[in-house]
């Protein structure tokens, strides 16, 4: 996995699919928004798509378990499945923060 | 005469030639079949006579052979012309492309247009990527497969690269981590085709209530954030909920009111108030009046009920000028009635037919007055 540092010129456009107000959904919009506004303060776009509104819109990113984030920019598309509580993990999942050595 | 057998012996020679042309190209069908088959363990290579060497797969190598033909990974072994001169059977599966097919080619026409110069680049210095590069390969029956490719070794006259099938990849990785968050317990619910499950199918009893309800509910945090707004807020504030949450409350109370909504966050025995009255900023429209009441929750989280007091207030002064409307009718109404009464009295007494005739025109004046009254009165909205 490569190592990134987000430059400050850097957009990121960000989609969060939920389930309605479910704790995890809503546990991930709050911490989403928190880590952003953490580390890409002002440089971020979060579309939130409510797949119980709209389960429609799920095909288009094939989402298969709720909350997934995906991060359409920049390059490469990224998927992270979960709730941001990790923000660790979060920020590697991100790619704004280098990978741990597997064992 | 002469011109006849000479057309003959070019159609002879033509025929020898095409004999000849057809004898290679069985020679090469054979020389395919039989790389196909593995029963091949040498090339000569080289573009010109001069510079042919013998590349030896043979040997030793052989079983390096079967183990590259059988492993994951995509590898193909380019010479300096970046012809391909060996594929193994997982890179013709990536490539989208036939083995024989690979062999009569150049790697640069299975690569992204963009990617070709990356690659040449790859080749030319070892050290440029040591990580490899991601390119792109172009199938051709249609579509592309996205690739990593690393640099495995470079002698005098060929290099071998690796190259890994990046969508395969990545989709077990997105498969594994899903695994992983459902495990942690983060996932609460799925995709099945068109229809969402939730793992508590049921969802809260208290949190349907709470969206249900005609006033505004707020779940805060120790820190006074914002970590839970029913319907019925959203709709108050004009805000939609991912906007909503995560944010400190305060910065949907005016300046003024803030004070009241710090000691409103503070626990019960510190002396916080029941409830504090302030008005709520709303985007693109007015202040909104309302009441907070405060009912702390476990981990330090509070709930507030959020009541629209505007409509409360209004109704307050509606009733205010209906009060003062009435009682001003009454008087009027009371002074016309003494008026009128006291008319009647003259009345009983007076004998005279002049004055008569004038209290009389006085009591139909006052009673004309009073119709007058009663026709506004029916005409008029009480609310106004």
């Amino acid at each position: 996995m490569t190592t990134r540092e987000a430059p400050d010129n850097e957009i990121w456009d960000l989609r969060l699919y939920t389930a309605g107000q479910t704790a995890k959904s809503l546990a991930a919009i709050r911490n989403l928004k928190r880590i952003c506004d953490k580390h890409l303060a002002g440089r971020y776009h979060i579309e939130v798509i409510d797949l119980v509104a709209n389960p429609r819109l799920a095909r288009d990113d094939q989402i298969v378990a709720i909350p997934t984030l995906v991060r359409k920019l920049p390059d490469p598309l990224r998927k992270i499945v979960g709730d941001f509580s990790d923000e660790e993990r979060s920020l590697v999942g991100l790619q704004l923060r280098p990978h741990k050595q597997q064992d | 005469m002469a011109q006849a057998q000479r057309l003959e012996q070019e159609v002879m020679a033509l025929r020898e030639e095409v004999a000849a042309l057809r004898e290679r190209l069985h020679e090469a069908e054979e020389v395919r079949r039989a790389i196909e088959r593995g029963e091949v363990d040498a090339f000569v290579v080289g573009p010109r006579q001069e510079d042919k060497r013998v590349l030896l797969l043979a040997g030793a190598y052989s079983r390096y052979r079967q183990l590259i033909d059988e492993m994951e990974q995509g590898t193909v072994t380019v010479g300096t012309q970046g012809e391909i001169l060996f594929a193994n059977r997982r890179f013709a599966d990536i490539a989208g492309a036939a083995l024989g097919e690979l062999y009569r080619a150049r790697l640069a026409e299975y690569l992204h247009a963009d990617d070709r110069a990356a690659v040449a680049s790859l080749l030319r210095d070892q050290d440029a990527a040591e990580g490899g590069i991601e390119v792109r390969l172009v199938r051709p029956g249609g579509g592309q497969a996205r690739v990593r490719v690393t640099l495995a070794s470079t002698w005098e006259h060929y290099s071998t690269l690796v190259v890994t099938d990046l969508s395969q990849e990545e989709a077990a990785a997105e498969a594994r981590q899903t695994l992983e968050a459902i495990r942690r317990g983060e996932v609460d619910a799925f995709v099945m085709g068109e229809t969402v499950v939730t793992l508590n199918n049921a969802p809260d009893p208290y949190q349907v209530l709470a969206d249900r309800i005609q006033q505004g509910a707020v779940t805060l945090s120790a820190r006074g954030r914002i970590v839970y707004a029913n319907a019925r807020l959203l709709r108050m504030l004009g805000v939609p909920a991912e906007r909503l949450l995560g944010m400190p409350f305060e910065n949907y109370v005016s300046l003024a009111d803030r004070p009241a909504v710090a000691a409103l966050l503070e626990p019960p025995h510190n002396g916080r108030p029941p409830q504090a009255e302030v008005r709520l900023l709303r985007q693109g429209a007015e202040p909104l009046e309302v009441v907070l009441s405060a009912a702390t929750l476990a981990e330090g989280q509070s709930m507030w009920l959020v009541t629209d007091i505007t409509e409360a207030k209004r109704h307050r002064a509606a009733d205010e000028r209906t009060r003062k409307f009435l009682g001003m009718l009454a008087h009027e109404f009371r002074n016309m009635l003494n008026t009128m009464r006291t008319s009647v009295d003259l009345l009983e007494h007076e004998t005279g037919e002049a004055d008569r005739r004038n209290t009389l025109d006085t009591l139909k004046r006052h009673m004309q007055r009073m119709l007058h009254v009663v026709e506004d009165l029916r005409t008029i909205n009480p609310k106004d």
